[in-house]
C-alpha cells in the first residue's frame, strides 16, 4: 500500500480513562479480530495485566480501515500503559508514531498522567487528537472537559470526538480523525534502511524478536542487517506484523510497524532504541534513540533457593530485553547470600518485575525494602552514591547526606486540598504552588523527598482523597536532610537486608511500626526473638516474638498417618519459602515489612 | 504382631468438629453395611491379630441385633486377641448392648465425653452429659468390663481454664483407667470448618495442655503418649501397634490398613462400599517413607523409638539415617538419644510437629 495511506498512532491517557477499552473497540470496528476471539483488554496479553486490569507493556497491532470516503488505510496502533511507573514504555511507543489519541475521561477530566503523557507526545512532535470518553456516564461533563483541555493543555478540543468506548458510541469518529489529522509517515523506501527497535522479547525457539518501526528503506527476509549501537550482524529470517496474532510477511516497507527475528541468541546485541540498518549500503547515522530512564528506586533481589542464582541472572537479562529501564548488578548480603541490586522506575514496576520472575521463570524471590539513591558526603570530601542502606559508612565518616527530591503535581477536587496538604506536610513536603484547573479542581505543587513517595505516599494520597487525587512527579535534584541508617536486629543480630535510611525526626515511630510488623510476619519459633530497631547503635524500638509453645498433632492413629504426613509436608513447603537469618527463620514477606504498614498506630 | 481395626461409619448425630467418614444412622443402611463387612472380612486373609478395635463413627449406635451381628463376624479374631476395644457414646450404650459386648469378649471400652460443660456440649453438638457418662461407667463396671478410657477435648470455642480444670478433675475421679485428651482442630470439612470457627489462642491451648499433664500426673495417670494417659500401665495396646509402626488390618468403609509395606485406604464413599465393596486404593511405601512414618509415630511415645526395633524393621541405624535432624534437635534439647532409644524431651514433645519437619 502507498505510504501516504499508512497511519501510526498511540493511545495515551491517565490510568483507567479507557485506553484499552478504546483499543478493543477499534479492533472490533476494523474487524481485525473476529467476534468469537474478542475478549476484554485484548491487547493486554500478560496474565498479570488482565488480573490487575492495567496495561504494563506496550503492544503494537496492524489494522485495516476503510474510511467513510471509501479510501483504505493501514493503521498501526500502539497501546500504552498509563501508570507513572511505565512512562518509559509510553515514550518508546510514541517515537514509533506520528500521532497520539489523547483519551480524557468525561467525568474526571484532566489528571496528572494526562498531562505527563501529553508532554511526552509533544516532545516527540506528534499530532495530538483529544477524545472525550465515557460520555455515557451520568456524571459526564464533556463541555467542561473540552474547556479544560483548551485551558490546561492548549489544544483545540471543540471538534474532539465524544465517545463511549464501553458502548462503542462514536468510535468511528476517532478513526476518521486519525486518518484525516495524523500525518502519513515520512521517509522513502529507496533510502538506506533505518528501523527503530522500540521493543523486543525472547522466544525460546526463535531467539530475540525485535519490534521495529521502519523509518527509511525496507526490510526483507534474507537481508543482512546490523544493529548500529552494538554492531552485531544477523540475517533476517522472518519479518511480519501483528493483528494481534503474528502474521508473517516477506517485507516491511517504509512507514510500517512490525517485527523481525534472525535467530539472535545473544540478548545483549539487541537494545531497545537502537537502529537497524543493512550491512551493505547501510545508513550513515542511527536514528535518535531514547533517553535512558534512570531508575528511581532500588532493592535487593535474592533467590530463596541460593542454587537458583544463575537462573535469576538469566531471568533478569531476558526481562531487560523488553524492559529497558530495568537495571541490575550482583551484590551479596550477609543475611541473604548472593543476589542482585536492581533499579526500578517505581514500586509498581518493582512489583511487576517480581511477579513476572516468579511466574514466568518460577524462581521464588526475596525482595529487600526499596530504597532511593542517597548521596553520602564523607568527611574527606568524597561522595558515595548509596542505593543499598546497608552500604552507608559509619556515622563518624559522614559529613552529611543528601536525598533526592521530586516536584510533585497533585490534581484533586477542591474538597480534598486540606487533607492532601496535611499529608504532604507530614511527608516532609515543601509547599510550592497551587493553581485552579477549573472551578472545582486544583493542581497542588509540592517538593517532596522521593523516599517518602516510594514509601506509602501514593496509597495515602488515594485514601485521603477517596481515590480522586492523581499524582505525577519528576526528579528535581538532591537536598541535604537529617538522615541516618536504621538497623533492624533479630535476636540481637543486625540483619543487613532490613536496614533502611530514615529521617531522624521520624525514626522512632517508623522503627516501632517496623518491629510490630515483623512480629506479625515472622512465625513463632522455639525461642523468644527480640525484634529491635537501632539508630546509630542506640535501640529506639523493641518488641518480642513470643516463643512457640505447642505445635503437635492432636491425634495420630493408624488411619491418620497419610493425612498427617501431608500436613507436615505442607509445613516443609512453607519452610522452603523462608530464609534462615542466623538462627531465625524469616519468611519472604518480612523483608518488605517496612513498606506495608501504618506508623500512626 | 498385628492389629485389626473395624470402622463403623454411623452416628446418631454428627458432632460439630468431626470430619471422619461417618453418616447418620439408619437401620437399612447399617444392615447392608454388615453384609459388606462380612464380605470384606472373608476376602481379606486376616491372621495373628493381637488386638481388635471397633471404632467409628459411633459403634454403639448400631441396634442390639446389628451389634451382635458385627461381634459374631469378629468372634474368631476377638477370641485370639488380648485386647478388644469398642468406642461408645454414653447416650446409645444400653445395658443389653453392654451385655452383648461382654458376652463376645470385649474387654475395653473407649467412651467419648469431650466435655462435661453443658454450654460447650451444646456448641460441639453432643448429647451425653456428665450424669449420663458417670452412670454409663458404673454400668460398664457392673457388666464386668473394667478397662475404660475417656476422651476429652480442650481448646473448644470460649472454653475457660476453670472449665477445663473442672473437667479434668471430674474425669480423674471417675472409675477409668485411661484418658485421651485432644486439642480441638478445626477441620475444613467439619461443621466448625465450614462455619469458620476460629482456633483457640495457641498460648491458651498450651496452657490447657500443660495444666492437664501436671494435674493428671498428680492423679496417678502416666503420660505415655502425646495425647494419652494411663493408670497402672493400662495402655491402649491396639494404639501401641500404630505407634510402634506394626502392621494392621483396616475393615469397613473409610478404614485404612498397612500390611507388608503396602498401605491401603478403603473407599470413603458408603454407597460404593455397599455396592462394590472395599474398593481399596493401595500404595506401596518406599523404605524412606516407612522410616519417616516410623519416626513420626514412634516419637509420640514417651518411651520413644527403640533403636533395636527400628533396626529390625529397616536394617538401618536410625542415627545414621537421620543424623542431621537428630543432632540439631538433641542440641536444641528437643530430643534425647541413648544407646537404646531416641525420644522427645518434655519440651520437644510440645513441638513435635516442628521437629518432624526436619526428618522429612
Amino acid at each position: 500500500m502507498d505510504q501516504k495511506f499508512i497511519r501510526n498512532f498511540s493511545i495515551i491517557a491517565h490510568i483507567d480513562h479507557g485506553k484499552s477499552t478504546l483499543a478493543d473497540r477499534i479492533l472490533e470496528l476494523t474487524e481485525t479480530v473476529e467476534a468469537r476471539e474478542m475478549k476484554e483488554q485484548l491487547l493486554d496479553t500478560m496474565d498479570l495485566e488482565r488480573e490487575r486490569g492495567i496495561t504494563i507493556k506496550l503492544n503494537a497491532v496492524q489494522l485495516k480501515y476503510t474510511a467513510l470516503d471509501g479510501q483504505d488505510y493501514i493503521l498501526h496502533l500502539i497501546d500504552t500503559p498509563g501508570h507513572v511507573d511505565f512512562s518509559y514504555e509510553v515514550s518508546r511507543s510514541l517515537a514509533a508514531c506520528e500521532g497520539a489519541v489523547l483519551v480524557v475521561d468525561a467525568a474526571q477530566g484532566i489528571e496528572a498522567q494526562t498531562l505527563a503523557n501529553v508532554y511526552l507526545a509533544l516532545d516527540n512532535d506528534l499530532e495530538i487528537l483529544p477524545v472525550i470518553n465515557k460520555i455515557d456516564l451520568p456524571s459526564a461533563q464533556p463541555d467542561v472537559v473540552k474547556q479544560e483541555i483548551e485551558d490546561v493543555i492548549g489544544l483545540d478540543a471543540q471538534n474532539a470526538p465524544l465517545i463511549s468506548a464501553k458502548n462503542g458510541l462514536n468510535v468511528r469518529d476517532v478513526l476518521e480523525a486519525i486518518v484525516h489529522d495524523v500525518p502519513a509517515p515520512g521517509g522513502s523506501s529507496t533510502n538506506p534502511l533505518q528501523a527503530l527497535v522500540f521493543d523486543s522479547f525472547y522466544d525460546a525457539y526463535r531467539g530475540v524478536v525485535a519490534f521495529v518501526r521502519v523509518k527509511e528503506g525496507s526490510i526483507r527476509i534474507g537481508d543482512r542487517i546490523r544493529f548500529m549501537a552494538s554492531g552485531a550482524e544477523y540475517e533476517v529470517l522472518e519479518v511480519g506484523i501483528r493483528n494481534p496474532k503474528e502474521i508473517k510477511r516477506d517485507v516491511l516497507h517504509c512507514g510500517e510497524v512490525g517485527w523481525l527475528c534472525g535467530s539472535i541468541k545473544s540478548i545483549q546485541d539487541v537494545r531497545v532504541g537502537d537502529t537497524i540498518t543493512h550491512v551493505q549500503n547501510g545508513a550513515k547515522e542511527p536514528l535518535a534513540g531514547y533517553q535512558v530512564m534512570n531508575p528511581m528506586v532500588y532493592c535487593g533481589l535474592y533467590p530463596i533457593d541460593s542454587a537458583k542464582y544463575n537462573d535469576l541472572r538469566d531471568a533478569l537479562e531476558k526481562l531487560r530485553l523488553n524492559d529497558a529501564s530495568l537495571q541490575f548488578e550482583a551484590e551479596t548480603s550477609q543475611a541473604l547470600g548472593f543476589g542482585f541490586r536492581c533499579g526500578f522506575l517505581g514500586l509498581l514496576h518493582m512489583d511487576v518485575v517480581q511477579e513476572r520472575i516468579e511466574r514466568e521463570y518460577k524462581i521464588d524471590l526475596i525482595l529487600t525494602a526499596p530504597s532511593v539513591v542517597y548521596h553520602a558526603y564523607l568527611s574527606d570530601g568524597s561522595m558515595m552514591k548509596i542505593d543499598n542502606p546497608s552500604m552507608l559508612p559509619e556515622v563518624q565518616r559522614i559529613d552529611h547526606i543528601e536525598e533526592p527530591f521530586v516536584k510533585a503535581s497533585i490534581m484533586t477536587p477542591n474538597d480534598y486540598v486540606g487533607a492532601i496538604m496535611e499529608l504532604c506536610q507530614k511527608k516532609r513536603g515543601i509547599y510550592k504552588d497551587m493553581v485552579y484547573i477549573d472551578n472545582n479542581r486544583m493542581d497542588i505543587i509540592y517538593e517532596l523527598p522521593l523516599g517518602e513517595i516510594v514509601y506509602d505516599f501514593f496509597d495515602r494520597l488515594k485514601s485521603c482523597s477517596k481515590g480522586y487525587a492523581s499524582l505525577n512527579y519528576e526528579l528535581i535534584g538532591y537536598q541535604t536532610s537529617k538522615l541516618a541508617k536504621m538497623d533492624i536486629l533479630l535476636n540481637g543480630e543486625s540483619v543487613d537486608a532490613l536496614s533502611l535510611i530514615v529521617h531522624k525526626d521520624f525514626a522512632a515511630p517508623r522503627g516501632r511500626a517496623i518491629c510490630e510488623k515483623l512480629k506479625t510476619l515472622i512465625p513463632r519459633q522455639q525461642f523468644e526473638i527480640p525484634v529491635q530497631a537501632a539508630l546509630g547503635g542506640k535501640i529506639i524500638a523493641r518488641t518480642d516474638i513470643k516463643s512457640l509453645r505447642k505445635n503437635v498433632l492432636a491425634k495420630c492413629y493408624g488411619g491418620d498417618i497419610s493425612r498427617k504426613k501431608k500436613l507436615l509436608e505442607k509445613q516443609k513447603e512453607g519452610k522452603k519459602r523462608m530464609k534462615a537469618v542466623g538462627s531465625v527463620e524469616v519468611p519472604q514477606e518480612a523483608f518488605m515489612a517496612v513498606l506495608s504498614m501504618d506508623d500512626d498506630k | 504382631m498385628r492389629g485389626l481395626y473395624v470402622h463403623v461409619p454411623f452416628c446418631d448425630h454428627i458432632c460439630a468438629y468431626c470430619d471422619f467418614t461417618r453418616c447418620g444412622y439408619t437401620k437399612g443402611l447399617a444392615d447392608k453395611w454388615l453384609d459388606a463387612v462380612e464380605a470384606e472380612l472373608k476376602q481379606r486373609q486376616i491372621s495373628d491379630c493381637e488386638t481388635v478395635y471397633i471404632g467409628g463413627g459411633t459403634p454403639s449406635c448400631l441396634s442390639l441385633s446389628q451389634l451382635e451381628g458385627l461381634l459374631k463376624l469378629l468372634k474368631s479374631y476377638i477370641e485370639n486377641s488380648t485386647e478388644t476395644t469398642i468406642e461408645v457414646n454414653a447416650d446409645s450404650l444400653s445395658d443389653d448392648k453392654l451385655a452383648v459386648c461382654k458376652e463376645y469378649g470385649i474387654n475395653r471400652i473407649s467412651m467419648g465425653a469431650q466435655s462435661f460443660q453443658s454450654d460447650l456440649l451444646k456448641v460441639i453438638e453432643r448429647k451425653a452429659d456428665y450424669e449420663m457418662i458417670s452412670d454409663a461407667i458404673e454400668r460398664i463396671h457392673r457388666q464386668g468390663i473394667h478397662d475404660i478410657s475417656l476422651d476429652l477435648m480442650y481448646g473448644l470455642p470460649n472454653q475457660t481454664m476453670a472449665q477445663w480444670k473442672e473437667d479434668l478433675n471430674k474425669a480423674a475421679d471417675l472409675a477409668i483407667t485411661h484418658l485421651s485428651l485432644y486439642a480441638l482442630t478445626i477441620e475444613e470439612h467439619s461443621r466448625f470448618g465450614r462455619a469458620h470457627v476460629q482456633p483457640c489462642d495457641p498460648d491458651l491451648e498450651a496452657d490447657f495442655y500443660e495444666e492437664a499433664i501436671m494435674f493428671l500426673k498428680r492423679k496417678g495417670f502416666e503420660h505415655y503418649e502425646i495425647s494419652n494417659f494411663a493408670k497402672n500401665a493400662h495402655y491402649a495396646r491396639h494404639n501401641l501397634i500404630y505407634w510402634h509402626y506394626e502392621d494392621f488390618y483396616g475393615i469397613g468403609c473409610g478404614a485404612s490398613g498397612k500390611l507388608n509395606h503396602i498401605r491401603y485406604d478403603n473407599t470413603r464413599n458408603l454407597h460404593t462400599y455397599l455396592t462394590e465393596g472395599a474398593n481399596a486404593k493401595e500404595f506401596r511405601l518406599t523404605k524412606q517413607e516407612e522410616m519417616f512414618e516410623a519416626v513420626m509415630m514412634g516419637l509420640r511415645l514417651k518411651e520413644g523409638i527403640a533403636k533395636q526395633r527400628f533396626y529390625e524393621h529397616f536394617h538401618e541405624d536410625i542415627h545414621t539415617v537421620y543424623e542431621t535432624a537428630i543432632t540439631k534437635h538433641v542440641r536444641l534439647g528437643n530430643l534425647k538419644e541413648s544407646a537404646q532409644s531416641l525420644k522427645t524431651t518434655y519440651q520437644g514433645m510440645l513441638i513435635l510437629h516442628d521437629i518432624l519437619v526436619d526428618f522429612l
